[in-house]
């Protein structure tokens, strides 16, 4: 009958032991490494920086820059945390998510950024040819994004983020998008979306 | 068999010992947190060069996908899947609070949540992958025959408190969805064996891409189970095999189309316990133990269709066979399902959802020793509907969703079923929510159109027999609830939900007249109330990245009221419906990440006893006490592709029992055991 008494202690034990090891891990733990989705989400709200919108498009009324996530939330709440501060373009970013990976016409006005989780991999089409003249950035981390007509595609090469641009997807949109960031990305001429219909 | 003061006597003694632990885990956590901030603050400020060359780590982490719901929802990843040990479905249920888990005997559990439980529990909707596999025979679902690869799992949604607004009938108190993964997750083979005391089994799958858009995957699986022991540590004899094997496609032709057909088969043979009334017998009951043949399979196929960025389609059909022989029923059962839905962001503030259904059921009984149906066939017929605006107001700070089903059932004629809910978005990391819901479940044909041998008695050399009733109707239920989350970035979550539930028309029985001699009649009727409210607890904390804890918490209290007083005297009337439920219950996860690729985990829970367990011949029965149950697991990633891992499940007793069967009832206890698993995937 000193069953749970036993149980108990053990767990006492246990928990003992790990507020000893506690400190030692937070030493141990690799100060200059990034989590991937954080990483992601700094980067997607940094391209806001060198995009230059229609003035019709940032004559909306609004005070913030939408930063709309389209799908399941690929990114955890520390990442959503780290960029919910930033300000672009004299703007305060809003985080909008679209869970159902469904928007309608109205809420798609609010977007300047879209982010197109991997949970919409099947539907990138449909998704790209409802965007294809709206001056709306898109980003994601699906693979061959770019080539599909997406705008901006992260890849992960040998644990570092790097990204390809298209140029004429984003050129039709209506945006226009700085020097240095042609530059520095792997240039990828893709489909523009809607050319082939 | 624990006493409860022995708790508090133990907790008073160690009180001040647990206090300085959990204060300097906060402390230190709260250090942690605070220095990861500032570190956070600095990397907005870094340029795209420097972006490009950090190095980043990808970490696995859970998206909590429930934050945006207003409903009591858990979700069972297929990571606590894996790390519980679990080698079904029901036993991994354990870890969500709300619901009550308890194994009759080595292969019948009775699930439910919020009460009402028992091995025919009929307030808990069941779905995998979007196919019902609660029975319309008997109101309930045979957990036994439910099982899929576990590792294919992708996670388990269980969603507590009627969700019949969009669900339908018989998601009075709850849903469970299990939800497969998409074949292109599980491209590759993969090989699971396990050995144990109480639990052998080995499964292979195989997943491959057929063309450039499809994938597909084909399974088999194998298991036996030894038997547990009865009342008085003696084997029970209760041992079961089963074979299973199935496959799932996943296809997407173009970019407007998903397709997703799956299908399965499984034969299993069952030895169960049952204590047959005799009126020879001096107890009234024999002891009969009996294989029972249960086999069958379905075959279910999806077409997902995007028309635009703002309307989305959904249909699927299903087809399901079951057949089960055994002294109890003798029963086949067809079913044939469809199901349409449509998707629609109408505008900004208006996410709208409409659908309709149709699900034909072919039911053919035999003769079987207990229960007889009359008419033997029958087809049953089920129309639906349902409609549901989620509205954002007041720019996002306020989200209502409005909803009813419709329904059209052979067995209760038409149903309405509303709920409204209402979110509070308080704050970036907090969310207040309030639901009222009404809900109703349907009767089954067990109900309406069988009779049941439930008891002898020798002493009137008669037989006690439960008979349905052709105006038997359905149960219903108003349910209020309201429910506060909260986290602090991934390292920290609670959830909270406290619910008050009124039922109405429950079934209950009523002595009827004997017109025969030796058989005493008990009819039953929609007799009796009951009023339930509780409060269940989750937290989640990941004091360190290597480490975390989980907590859930249930507390739940039922009322009972019926419209006839229960006869002592002639103890002819029997509370068939009032299941009654631990009225505490808490589990304690831990989970650690240590070195050398190896994993720990240790499983705490604790279960209340259930008094007054609605069970004829109650009286003589063991009672079903508290107890406390430990399951460890020592996990060892040897390699990339293998896996290696030691369990024991519920080691603090040799032995315990968790519940009694119903009817026909034979006790029999939860055995200790023990399994060593190996996971191959390549």
């Amino acid at each position: 009958m000193n069953k749970p008494k036993e149980i108990s202690s053990w767990l006492l034990i246990i928990l003992s032991l790990v507020v000893l090891l506690l400190p030692l891990s937070i030493l141990a733990a690799n100060v200059d490494d990034i989590e991937e989705d954080i990483l992601k989400a700094i980067y997607s709200f940094k391209f806001g920086k060198f995009t230059e919108w229609p003035k019709t498009k940032l004559n909306d009324g609004n005070s913030t820059l939408g930063f709309c996530i389209l799908g399941k939330n690929p990114f955890t709440q520390a990442a959503l945390e780290t960029i919910e501060a930033a300000i672009v373009k004299g703007r305060k970013l809003r985080i909008m998510i679209y869970r159902s990976g469904l928007l309608s016409n109205d809420a798609l006005d609010e977007c300047h950024i879209l982010y197109v989780s991997q949970s919409e991999k099947t539907r990138q089409q449909p998704i790209l040819s409802a965007l294809r003249d709206k001056p709306i950035l898109t980003v994601s981390d699906i693979e061959g994004f770019s080539q599909k007509g997406g705008m901006i595609t992260l890849i992960n090469i040998d644990q570092q983020i790097q990204f390809q641009l298209n140029p004429g997807a984003i050129t039709r949109a209506g945006l226009e998008i700085s020097s240095k960031l042609i530059e520095l990305a792997k240039i990828v001429n893709g489909q523009v979306p809607g050319a082939n219909r | 068999m624990y006493d409860l003061r022995q708790y508090k006597i133990f907790a008073l003694l160690h009180l001040k010992k647990w206090n300085l632990v959990f204060t300097s885990l906060i402390a230190i956590t709260i250090w942690a947190s605070s220095t990861q901030v500032a570190a956070e603050a600095e990397l907005t400020d870094l340029s795209i060069e420097e972006l490009m060359s950090r190095k980043v780590i990808t970490a696995s982490k859970t998206e909590q996908t429930f934050s945006d719901t207003a409903a009591a929802v858990f979700v069972i990843h297929q990571n606590d899947i894996r790390r519980s040990g679990a080698t079904n479905i029901p036993e991994a249920l354990r870890m969500v609070p709300g619901l009550q888990v308890a194994r009759v005997d080595a292969n019948k559990w009775a699930i439910s949540a919020r009460g009402f439980n028992g091995r025919i529990a009929n307030k808990l909707l069941v779905l995998i992958d979007g196919r019902t596999v609660y029975t319309p025979t008997f109101s309930g679902v045979y957990w036994e025959i439910q099982d899929v690869l576990l590792e294919d799992v992708d996670r388990i949604e269980v969603i507590r408190g009627p969700g019949a607004s969009v669900w339908g009938a018989n998601a009075v108190n709850g849903i469970i969805n299990v939800i497969t993964k998409n074949a292109s997750e599980t491209n590759g083979k993969l090989v699971s064996v396990t050995a144990g005391n109480e639990y052998q089994s080995a499964a292979v799958r195989y997943g491959n891409q057929f063309n450039k858009h499809g994938y597909y995957r084909v399974y088999g699986k194998y298991f036996r189970h030894d038997g547990f022991v009865d009342r008085h540590g003696d084997d029970a004899e209760d041992n079961w095999d089963m074979g299973r094997g199935g496959f799932r496609l996943d296809w997407t032709p173009s970019a407007e189309n998903t397709f997703m057909v799956q299908g399965d088969v499984y034969n299993g043979d069952i030895n169960q316990n049952f204590i047959v009334p005799s009126i020879t017998a001096p107890s009234g009951g024999e002891r009969v133990l009996e294989t029972a043949d249960a086999h069958g399979g379905s075959l279910l196929a999806r077409w997902d269709y995007t028309h635009s960025l703002a309307s989305r389609t959904s249909t699927q059909i299903y087809y399901e066979h079951f057949r089960r022989n055994d002294t109890f029923q003798n029963e086949t059962l067809n079913t044939i399902d469809f199901d349409f839905q449509h998707e629609l962001a109408l505008a900004k503030a208006h996410e709208f959802t409409w659908g309709v259904g149709y699900r034909l059921h072919n039911e053919k009984f035999g003769n079987a020793q207990l229960v007889s149906v009359s008419p033997a066939k029958r087809n049953l017929h089920l129309f639906s509907a349902f409609l549901q605006d989620k509205i954002s107001l007041f720019d996002d700070l306020v989200t209502l969703t409005i909803g009813s089903k419709f329904e059209y059932h052979t067995l209760s004629g038409f149903e309405y079923q509303p709920s409204l809910r209402l979110m509070w978005n308080a704050s970036r990391n907090q969310r207040l929510w309030a639901a009222f819901s009404k809900a109703t479940r349907t009767p089954s044909r067990g109900e309406k159109e069988s009779k049941v041998n439930i008891a002898a008695i020798p002493q009137f050399q008669s037989i006690v027999e439960l008979q349905g009733n052709s105006d038997f109707k359905s149960e219903q239920v108003l349910s209020y609830e309201l429910g506060y989350r909260a986290w602090l970035g991934d390292l920290f979550s609670f959830d909270i939900v406290a619910y008050y539930n009124k039922y109405d028309d429950l079934i209950f029985t009523k002595l009827g007249t004997i017109t025969e001699p030796g058989k005493i009649p008990l009819r039953i009727i929609n007799g009796e109330q009951a009023q339930t409210w509780g409060v269940e607890v989750a937290v989640d904390w990941r004091p360190l990245d290597w480490m975390r804890l989980q907590l859930a918490y249930t507390y739940l209290q039922m009322d009972y009221e019926q419209e006839i007083s229960l006869n002592t005297a002639t103890g002819m009337a029997f509370p068939v419906g009032d299941k009654r439920s631990p009225e505490h219950q808490a589990s304690l996860r831990s989970s650690f990440d240590l070195a050398y690729n190896t994993e720990l985990d240790i499983w705490v829970r604790y279960v209340g006893g259930i008094s007054d367990i609605a069970v004829f011949n109650a009286a003589q029965l063991p009672s079903v006490n508290s107890y406390v149950a430990l399951d460890i697991r020592l996990g060892w990633h040897v390699h990339n592709n293998v896996e290696l891992a030691l369990i024991g499940r519920n080691l603090t007793d040799k032995e315990h029992l968790e519940y009694l069967n119903e009817l026909h009832t034979f006790p029999t206890q939860v055995e200790r055991s023990f399994y060593a698993q190996m996971k191959w995937q390549f």
